[in-house]
């Protein structure tokens, strides 16, 4: 066992001696090692203002990958055996700076400047995923960072000056030192911080095999923690003090992601980045959602069991993979037991998990010939942003039309996410292009009651939820209205307004 | 690396921004014995305080000190004018957030624990949180301000038609992305050191004196940059200074306090929400005769700067058209919320907006294009002419007006007149998805309404190595103002702009300044810069002439050279020297007042603007109307910035107070609970535009004009605030989507959620 934390900072390693408290890396860097370029906006990874990027190894890629990830709620032992990249640590001299530094002077695009730093990080992460930023995924590589200054236009033109450098002309030099770094520090004993004072205790495991996670289970009742993006929050919002972690984004056995034939396994610390990657072929609709979960900040860090695991009733893969029919399997010590995905979700704040126990894994089934998929996010603001409501729709459709199967669910409706079973159950037998659609809205507002809060109304939440069950079925049978916002703009305008012809 | 010429200065930060080493208040390196505040927030609207327990809190580990009202040694005050903001809560509340007691500890984490152990009884009060509360109680701060002219009420009845309304226009939180932040250093003999996040160092100034019962003198206040202001640092970044200085002052100790995200946004104002009911009388061709607008305005829970918004309001209530019989009333209403305060615009979009509401719901009436609404009503081109059809509703003459010009020449550059009618024929084949179209004018009024808040002043030095020492009472919130004086002083000297070295804003270098502010800093700084670097280059061109044997005239300053007779004499550097040698002052002094200003806020008349800006944008939007989801497709921006000083910031102030303008009117939403609780106190829940809420395509130009009429800088215009209401077009192109959803005028309010939208078209 290893108390000490080792980690590669700008290059240079770090070895820290145990810490008594949950410190954000931010927090670490500002204050600690006097990086003040990292900024707080919110502490909460909505603004990106304190990007960074890190190297880790991934054991579902089999691979060190680079990611931008919010510093402000990732606790420091996380980035044990990791690389670091802080906006300080990339020029190569005071007067030459790093290509992406360059752009972003050249092309006007900072203004205030504080949010600048998180830009150029993310911006750099693109560099390190040897991406070439084009005007149609420029959006996607800054949806987590905000900026109140410019209108964001300059910043685009950064980007663009970045995606036309070739390939060959793009200096890694650093990646390939953090890449030896993580990769030699694989091989060190898991860390076990365990510092007691008179009043208070923390402890931080990060174990490496699954046998270590159930006995500290079977021991002890310590926090479970993977990629933070919710429980980093508890420290730094709701200033919870929190004296044991057990945490999962070490252990190899939890980190892969199969697929084979029926469908795709999914570990507990599998991101929502590689989850992403590996099912958004399969699942188109998947993919769009996907794209709007979070940020590439949050998908990097963020686990698709962790959102599972929360039991939020506003997660948004919950209600998808309700209706894409998933199971859980979910580990005590040798044992398992599986269960499917909706059993999973008693109440408001209660899961079907008992004392000892850990999800390992999330199944999901791939679609089947005759079904179809669809599902459709609202929220305030399209990029970064809790949903209103979410619906999930999933159809087994006969060669002549007819619903032979339907599994529908929501999130934002109720307490949980939740199957919506009279809709479901009505449909059957039914022909998509001929519903009784009064009945379905009967169906639907017996299934829900959704409540009044600061993300929308019942009433909104109640038309829209069947409205979302309209578009499912347009979109299904094949109308050419398509409107998902993300595509909208390429399939139904009629004047120039693809993506492909801004004016940057 | 790649490579690109530089035709005009790169932001003096962008550098430093871009690796991390651009300081504010909370990168400023702290000596080790530096104390964290964190604040104790009242969590009720309205009620006394009964008991308040806090000494379990002093008794936690790392807790130095815990400060309420009774440890302020003068005035517990943080208000701009009026006295009406406590620092410290004293026996009563008067909104939820506000702040009642300081811990100050030796980390933050001390801090953080130990405030749970705060415990406060309060006897609470029902609070008046909304503005139909405050209309009931009738909890009007102040008499009325009226702007008015001819006779509203039997005019009236003279017209053809006549239009009754109402518009919701919702507030705004500034986020910046830097949340206020102070800093405060005790030095000999009672004097203080305040480095802070804010707009108005002076009154700063003003403030920690008067609560430490000191002079002026004894107060420095330094900002050399902010991560954005927007106005929220103009009377908002006193409290945060007002307590680092109590607390440094009772400590011995330096004290900082950076207020987090929540916290930030439950205790500042933000831009005040309106509800403006109008009637409109007007004649069969949609020429407006007469106009009525009562904008109700929520002020929160003090004076702050709304009287001076309301003012502003009302002077933009007819925004580009000229209008015979007006009555523009605003009531400021309290309420027990935090204090309203200056936004970009400051009260003009709101009486805008109303304005332009008006004009679309004429439109529909007549079953015209809106633009040819706004054409019919615009204020004449003419220069200099003075005719009525020229003249505001508060007496100034609108002698600059191009908007008739610049409104044509987009109208044709966009294509505004073609895309309309494609527009129209697709939504009607477009059952589920809806298109909107719109053009709308600003025309935006520049200075001051305080008369003497029309000053500057700036301070130059050459030093006999050549290099320039350039400081002025502006200050730098992301704008580019730096930038632009650097210029301006560079040009003066004819030197290349880096020589120039820009200096944080100080007071003991330039005293008594006003707000960076109401879009004037390059207008009222660079002027005083300039006229600073230019007695001292008149100084040295004497020097010269008299060492040459010339007239001062023929000593030219260009290219860092100087050029007598055509021929290079010396460098700008070896001149600078031979000065020196010499014994010739080469530091000054420059002060600038704005000519030709003045207002009668009694009366509501007056020339309160030296000039003003226009300009248009034409959006292009799509909705879906089974959710209200919306996006905005594409936007044409015609603006007139005048000569521009800068035009890559000239164009950064454009778009990014566009796409300000555009969240402020399409999803920033603030949400209050009964109980007065912020609901929105996050990004989680209060969204600004992201990456991809800029519009798809997007076409800024400037209006090929012959720059500003009066004596500016360079002839250039103000450019910080107009451009923000630019994106009343978004809001306008949603109402006529909206058209062709329902018979009856979609009296679309602001913001124009996705909620907004959905149940709007019913």
């Amino acid at each position: 066992m290893r108390e000490n934390i080792t980690l590669m900072l700008n290059g240079n390693i770090e070895h820290i001696p145990p810490i008594n408290s949950a410190v954000t890396l931010m927090n670490w860097l500002r204050n600690n090692k006097n990086l003040t370029g990292t900024k707080e906006g919110c502490a909460e990874g909505d603004c990106g203002a304190c990007t960074v990027v890190i190297g880790k190894y991934n054991h579902s890629l089999g691979g060190v990958t680079w990611s931008a990830v919010n510093s402000c709620i990732l606790f420091l032992p996380m980035l044990d055996g990791c690389s670091i990249r802080t906006v300080e640590g990339l020029a190569y001299s005071e007067d030459e700076l790093h290509p992406v530094q360059t752009a972003f002077v050249e092309k006007h695009a900072s203004q205030c400047g504080f949010c600048t730093p998180g830009f150029v990080m993310s911006l750099y992460a693109a560099w390190c995923k040897k991406q070439k930023p084009e005007v149609s995924d420029i959006d996607n590589l800054f949806a987590g960072n905000l900026c109140r200054c410019t209108g964001y236009l300059p910043i685009k033109k950064a980007a663009l000056q970045i995606g036309a450098i070739p390939e060959e002309e793009r200096d890694t030099s650093y990646l390939n030192i953090e890449e030896e770094f993580v990769i030699r520090n694989l091989k060190n004993e898991p860390l076990s911080i365990n510092v007691k004072n008179e009043k208070r205790r923390f402890r931080f495991d990060a174990p490496k095999n699954i046998k270590m996670v159930g006995s500290i289970l079977q021991e002890e009742e310590p926090l479970i923690l993977s990629g933070a993006t919710d429980i980093g929050l508890w420290v730094t919002k709701k200033h919870m003090e929190i004296g044991q972690f057990l945490y999962l984004g070490d252990v190899k056995e939890l980190n892969f992601l199969n697929e084979n034939q029926k469908g795709f396994e999914i570990g507990a610390s599998v991101s929502h980045e590689v989850a992403m990657q590996k099912l958004g072929s399969h699942f188109e609709a998947l993919l769009e959602l996907w794209r709007r979960f979070g940020s590439e900040q949050v998908r990097a860090s963020g686990t698709v069991v962790g959102n599972i695991a929360n039991g939020s009733p506003i997660a948004d893969i919950s209600p998808a993979f309700i209706a894409l029919g998933a199971s859980l399997t979910i580990s005590h010590l040798e044992n398992k037991r599986v269960i499917p995905i909706q059993s999973f979700f008693i109440s408001y704040g209660k899961q079907d998990l008992k004392k000892g126990e850990f999800i390992k894994s999330v199944y999901v089934p791939k679609l089947g010939k005759n079904q179809r998929f669809e599902c459709f996010k609202i929220s305030r603001r399209f990029d970064q942003d809790i949903s209103a409501v979410m619906g999930a729709f999933l159809f087994s459709i006969s060669e002549d039309g007819f619903i032979e199967k339907a599994q529908i669910a929501y999130g934002g409706m109720a307490a949980i996410p939740k199957e919506a079973s009279n809709l479901s159950e009505l449909v059957i037998g039914k022909e998509l292009g001929n519903l009784p659609l009064d009945d379905c809205k009967k169906a639907l507002k017996e299934d829900f009651q959704p409540i009044t809060d600061v993300r929308a109304s019942r009433e909104y939440r109640n038309d829209v939820a069947f409205n979302l069950f309209l578009k499912a079925c347009n979109k299904i049978a094949g109308e050419p209205s398509s409107y998902l916002p993300g595509a909208v703009f390429e399939n139904v305008s009629g004047n120039s307004v693809t993506k492909s012809q801004q004016n940057v | 690396m790649s490579k690109s010429i530089v035709i005009e200065d790169f932001h003096d930060s962008a550098k430093l921004h871009v690796t991390g080493r651009a300081i504010y208040v909370d990168d400023i390196p702290i000596p080790s014995n530096c104390l964290h505040i964190l604040l104790g927030l009242s969590k009720i609207a309205n009620g006394k305080i009964m008991e308040m327990e806090l000494n379990n809190v002093k008794k936690m580990p790392g807790i130095i000190d815990v400060i309420t009202a009774k440890d302020i040694p003068g005035k517990n005050d943080a208000s701009p004018i009026f006295g009406d903001d406590p620092i410290f809560a004293e026996s009563e509340v008067i909104y939820n957030g506000q702040v009642i007691f300081a811990v100050i500890a030796e980390s933050l984490e001390h801090a953080k624990v130990a405030i749970k152990e705060a415990k406060i009884v309060y006897s609470e009060s029902p609070p008046i949180i909304t503005l139909a509360q405050a209309r009931h109680r009738e909890t009007l701060l102040c008499p009325p301000k009226i702007v008015s002219r001819g006779d509203f009420a039997s005019s009236i009845n003279h017209s053809d038609h006549i239009i009754e309304g109402e518009i919701v226009i919702g507030g705004q939180e500034h986020f910046y992305l830097e949340g206020q932040a102070a800093l405060a250093v005790p030095k000999e003999n009672k004097d203080i050191q305040i480095f802070v996040s804010s707009q108005h160092p002076s009154e700063i100034q003003h403030k920690v004196a008067d609560v430490l019962n000191l002079s002026l003198h004894n107060v420095s206040v330094e900002v050399r940059r902010m991560g954005g202001a927007f106005g929220g640092k103009e009377s908002q970044a006193n409290l945060p200074a007002c307590i680092v200085a109590i607390a440094a002052q009772k400590t011995g100790k330096p004290c900082k306090l950076v207020y987090d995200r929540d916290d930030d946004m439950r205790i500042t104002g933000k831009r005040h929400d309106f509800i403006s009911v109008y009637k409109v009388g007007f004649d069969v061709n949609g020429v407006i005769n007469a106009l009525r607008i009562q904008h109700d305005m929520r002020c929160g829970m003090s004076m702050d700067l709304s009287a001076a918004i309301a003012e502003r309001a009302l002077m933009h209530s007819e925004n580009s058209y000229y209008i015979p019989n007006v009555e523009f009333i605003a009531n400021l209403y309290k309420t027990n919320t935090p204090s309203n305060t200056a936004f970009r615009g400051f009260g003009g979009p709101q009486g805008m907006l109303a304005m332009e509401r008006v004009i679309d719901e004429i439109a529909h009436f007549l079953k015209l294009d809106p633009l040819t609404i706004r054409k019919r009503n615009f204020y004449l081109d003419n220069k200099n002419l003075m005719q009525k059809e020229q003249q505001t509703p508060y007496g100034q003459f609108v002698k600059d007006c191009i908007i008739n010009d610049l409104v044509n020449k987009l109208e044709h550059s966009s294509n505004y007149s073609s895309r309309r009618k494609e527009i129209e024929r697709f939504n009607e084949t477009s059952s589920i998805i809806k298109k909107g179209i719109a053009l709308t004018p600003v025309k935006f009024g520049i200075s001051f309404n305080k008369l003497m808040l029309n000053q500057a002043g700036a301070l130059v030095n050459v030093y006999s190595d050549g290099s320039v020492y350039l400081n002025h009472g502006g200050t730098e919130m992301g704008q580019g103002l730096f930038t632009k004086v650097r210029k301006i002083v560079a040009d003066t000297f004819g030197i290349a702009s880096n020589n120039v070295k820009i200096s944080a804003t100080d007071t003991n270098k330039v005293p008594n300044t006003s707000a960076t502010a109401a879009s004037s800093g390059t207008d009222l700084n660079g002027m005083a810069a300039y006229l600073a670097a230019f007695q001292i280059k008149e100084r040295m061109a004497a020097y010269l002439g008299h060492l040459y044997q010339c007239e001062s005239s023929e000593v030219i300053f260009s290219r860092g050279k100087i050029i007598i007779f055509e021929e290079e004499k010396m460098t700008f550097s070896q001149a600078a020297e031979k000065c020196w040698m010499g014994r010739i002052s080469l530091s000054s002094t420059g002060f600038y007042k704005t000519p030709d200003i003045y207002w009668d806020s009694e009366k509501g008349e007056g020339r309160p603007f030296y000039y003003f800006v226009y300009g248009a944008a034409v959006s292009e939007i799509v909705i879906d109307k089974l959710t209200g989801e919306s996006r905005v497709v594409s936007v044409d921006i015609l603006h007139d910035v005048g000569h521009s000083i800068n035009p890559s910031i000239d164009k950064g102030q454009i778009e990014g107070g566009f796409v300000q303008g555009l969240g402020w009117l399409s999803m920033e939403e603030l949400v209050y609970a009964d109980d007065g609780t912020l609901m929105t106190h996050s990004p989680a829940t209060y969204k600004i535009p992201a990456f991809s809420d800029s519009p798809i395509n997007w076409n800024v130009e400037f209006y090929k004009g012959d720059g500003n009429i009066e004596e500016t800088i360079n002839r250039s215009k103000a450019v910080g605030e107009p451009p923000f209401m630019l994106a009343m077009s978004v809001f306008f192109a949603y109402s006529h989507a909206l058209i062709s959803l329902k018979e009856s005028y979609p009296s679309l309010n602001s913001p124009a959620t996705a909620e907004q939208l959905y149940f709007t078209q019913f």
